[in-house]
């Protein structure tokens, strides 16, 4: 049985970041005004054997191997965490442990999800990153293009001439 | 209470929230309490997001 994949189209989320103490909009430092960034975030259902999570979002990562969890979500899906042979390479050049496990994403949100994909995830052994959907297997079963000028992307299932 | 719309977040930086009828209802570092949290809103109106940095790089 294959599964049912769909096309996507979601516009970038704008998001203003709050400082977490006072409440008040981070600034940009050279404009003083209320930072606003865009990032391109994926919807999603993340679940694992043993349970369902609630609606949740990634960022759509082409510059990530694969898919990464932060450990909070793993213990709350209760995954399976395996230690991997080789460790992971952050963004600062560091080298940092991580664990392995399987997990299944239903892409989509407010009733139009994809079947469920199974996917291997990679769970940082410290830190706390947000949810990055990198290249496998997303980017192997769509092909996404990146509208960066409308801030937006589109995502279309792949299919082999 | 923060708004949030399908395409745009104000929450607290780095932090994890729990999103209900686009109101941020709760918001913290432990993403495991987060979803726990969540369990208790109706599924089709509550999402869980992460307000990221506005200027960070990430994995």
């Amino acid at each position: 049985m294959t599964t049912k994949l769909v096309d996507f189209q979601f516009n970038y989320r704008k998001t203003i970041a709050l400082n977490p103490t006072t409440r008040a909009p981070i600034l940009d430092a050279n404009t003083g005004k209320t930072l606003e960034v865009y990032h391109p975030i994926i919807p999603f259902v993340i679940s694992s054997e043993k349970k369902r999570g609630s609606q949740t979002e990634g960022l759509l990562d082409s510059g990530s191997d694969g898919i990464v969890i932060p450990k909070g979500l793993a213990d709350y899906l209760s995954l399976d965490l395996k230690l991997a042979d080789r460790p992971m390479m952050v963004a600062n050049g560091r080298s940092v442990e991580r664990f392995t496990s399987k997990a299944s994403l239903m892409i989509g949100r407010g009733g139009r999800y994809c079947d469920p994909i199974e996917v291997e995830v990679s769970v940082p052994a410290e830190g706390n990153p947000p949810i990055l959907i990198g290249r496998e297997p997303i980017f192997r079963l769509f092909v996404i293009t990146f509208v960066e000028a409308e801030k937006r992307f589109e995502m279309k299932p792949y299919r082999a001439n | 209470m923060n708004k949030v719309t399908m395409d745009d977040v104000t929450g607290p930086e780095g932090q994890w929230t729990v999103v209900v009828k686009g109101k941020v209802i709760a918001s913290s570092d432990d993403a495991q309490k987060m979803f726990e949290l969540a369990e208790k809103y109706p599924k089709d109106d509550t999402v869980v997001t992460r307000v990221l940095h506005p200027q960070a790089s990430f994995y």
